[in-house]
């Protein structure tokens, strides 16, 4: 799948102090891509560069193949962009403000009419279509926020934290709504700190710190390379010695420890063990015990989740 | 004409402006306040001219149709002064304070979009401002003593009043990120051309008045030459205030009886032409007017480094 996003040798310095340091990072087309970092990593700085805002020091980004140096206009006109703040005219009526800013992206008026409608059903607030925007929900203002960033039929969406601040039930929607999008064939690069949302919906991750990017690739990729040792549980009925044997005996198998508290007769029996190693490999840990007339009763692979990983990436650097 | 009206900034700032109660609120007080004014002009007249000269005097009514003008068109101004610039000076900065900015940047919305629009949205509305007190301006003109062409350069002025104080709002706002900022900067201004400048030049009549007691005797051609200095430099004074300007232009259709131009009479019996303060007036704002503008185009396209 080609590049929709090239961000090469990226640098931007205030005062002499970089806040982005010769960033290189690619996104491919149809990407849901989670750009992870804590507060003053360069996230925002790479955002604002990339939507034209704000000029490089050094390096460029390469959106749809145009540069946001040399072509600002082509740039604008290929992304849809939403900051982390809302950005509405509390004056202004919910179809009134999609139609102001498909007028700003010089959409026909008679095109515009049919769009707001369909938007609004995408976004779901085609109810509050002519209600004014400052008596809508800070969770419904970031769902028009979504739905402006549409409204000219972008092939990126460039999302500046667009989950935080939002309850649960909110967070949910925008996030079910930008699988949407990726649905419809919208490459999706957003940036955020909530790591659940990045694990729930993201093809792609990159972790930045002190402006210099740490680590990037899909979540498994990240996990089998800053991650390598999986914890697994197994409870089996009876047999714990002889399972425990076998396992150390396994390819990849670190170590194995029965816990100390199912270790009485009759009862479960709880096995932990470290493994290094593939996913198909641990299907035949499994295979072998079942072959061998162990009881298994559960065989759980420790979901490592991102925060562990994140850790593990960043060292708390902010520059 | 299309193209102008498709301008999505112009479109949405009429909507905001004209929405609600607002604008006819504002229209309202205006109208009151004006009205007013004439109400206690036409009242002080009809008590102490009546006791004096019994109405029907020859040119009595004459002398209040040009009372009545000076007041409407003064205070015309002087909501020109105070209403201009509080239209303009958030133009830009709203956008930053409600985070907006951003958003419309990232548009394909052109700089030079956004200021027309801001720009005349503004101009239009107090443009509206000064076509509702036509009414009171053509009672003056019903009463007599008013030719028209007073009446057409007080609405010159007044509209390039409107146009100066817009773009200098605008110009302010498009480099201020706050809206109190712009507005009291804006404020400043606005009143440094209306009050200070002839402030500035009192002061300098004053120190003038004293150094030429002190100066040697001249020849006939010296005398002229700082005569045509003094002329020239209290002209220019006289055209870049809109009061002073509107006056100058009264007087020399006073003595002169031209709208355009007078001769003065200088000491070697030559005489200097000037041109009427008025037109100094409109194209030297105009001209600042638009520089301004341009500016402010220039304000808002650059990328933030």
């Amino acid at each position: 799948m080609s590049n929709i996003i090239e961000i090469q040798n990226l640098s931007k310095r205030y005062n002499g102090r970089p806040a982005v340091d010769a960033l290189n990072l690619s996104v491919a087309q149809g990407d849901i891509f989670g750009f992870v970092g804590p507060n003053g990593a360069g996230k925002t700085t790479t955002i604002r560069i990339m939507c034209t805002l704000l000029q490089a020091t050094q390096g460029d980004i390469l959106v749809a193949g145009h540069s946001v140096r040399k072509h600002s206009r082509q740039v604008r006109q290929t992304i849809g962009y939403m900051p982390d703040f809302f950005g509405v005219y509390t004056d202004m009526l919910v179809w009134e403000y999609l139609d102001f800013f498909g007028a700003c992206y010089e959409i026909p008026r008679p095109k515009r009419a049919g769009l707001i409608k369909d938007l609004l059903e995408l976004v779901d607030l085609s109810h509050r279509r002519d209600d004014p925007v400052d008596r809508l929900s800070r969770g419904m203002k970031q769902r028009l926020s979504l739905a402006r960033t549409l409204i000219h039929d972008p092939q990126v969406l460039i999302l500046d934290e667009p989950a935080s601040g939002l309850d649960p039930r909110a967070r949910v929607e925008i996030r079910e709504l930008l699988v949407e999008l990726a649905r419809m064939g919208k490459t999706i690069f957003f940036s955020t700190h909530i790591l659940s949302d990045v694990a729930e919906i993201c093809t792609r991750v990159g972790i930045i710190e002190a402006g210099k990017l740490v680590a990037v690739g899909s979540l498994e990729e990240l996990q089998q390379h800053l991650l390598p040792h999986r914890l697994v549980r197994i409870a089996v009925l009876e047999r714990a010695e002889d399972a425990a044997a076998l396992l150390q005996a396994a390819p990849g198998v670190q170590s194995v420890n029965i816990l100390p508290a199912g270790n009485k007769e009759g009862q479960v029996v709880r096995l932990e063990l470290e493994y290094l190693g593939e996913d198909t490999s641990l299907t035949a840990l499994l295979k072998t015990l079942i072959d061998q007339s162990i009881p298994v009763l559960s065989f759980n692979v420790d979901s490592r989740d991102l925060e562990e990983v994140f850790m593990r990436a960043t060292k708390g650097l902010v520059t | 004409m299309n193209r102008f009206l498709d301008n999505p900034v112009l479109l949405k700032e009429f909507r905001g402006r004209m929405r609600g109660g607002k604008a006819f609120i504002l229209l309202t007080i205006y109208l009151v306040l004006l009205s007013g004014m004439v109400g206690i002009v036409l009242l002080s007249f009809t008590l102490t001219e009546q006791a004096s000269y019994g109405y029907g005097s020859s040119g009595i009514s004459e002398y209040i149709g040009k009372v009545l003008f000076w007041v409407v068109a003064g205070s015309e101004l002087m909501m020109v002064c105070f209403i201009a610039p509080a239209l303009t000076a958030g133009a830009i900065s709203s956008e930053h304070e409600r985070q907006t900015y951003d958003l419309l940047r990232t548009t394909l919305l052109s700089a030079k979009s956004l200021v027309f629009g801001k720009f005349t949205s503004a101009v239009s509305f107090l443009i509206l401002l000064l076509i509702v007190g036509f009414p009171l301006q053509s009672l003056a003109y019903l009463l007599g003593g008013v030719a028209i062409e007073e009446v057409l350069i007080a609405f010159l002025i007044l509209v390039v009043t409107v146009l100066l104080f817009s773009a200098i709002g605008l110009f302010v706002s498009s480099f201020t990120k706050h809206n109190l900022v712009a507005t009291v900067v804006s404020y400043v201004i606005a009143n440094l051309i209306v009050f200070g400048v002839p402030a500035f030049a009192y002061t300098a009549l004053i120190f003038i008045a004293g150094t030429s007691l002190s100066m040697p005797t001249l020849t006939t051609m010296q005398e002229t030459l700082v005569t045509i200095l003094l002329i020239i430099a209290a002209w220019v004074f006289v055209a870049i205030n809109p009061i002073a300007a509107a006056i100058g232009t009264e007087v020399m259709l006073i003595t002169e009886q031209s709208a355009i131009y007078a001769s003065i009479p200088l000491p070697n019996s030559w005489s200097f032409p000037l041109i009427s303060p008025w037109i100094g007036y409109v194209l030297f704002y105009l001209l600042v007017s638009l520089v301004l503008i341009f500016f402010s185009i220039r304000f808002v396209k650059r990328v933030d480094k």
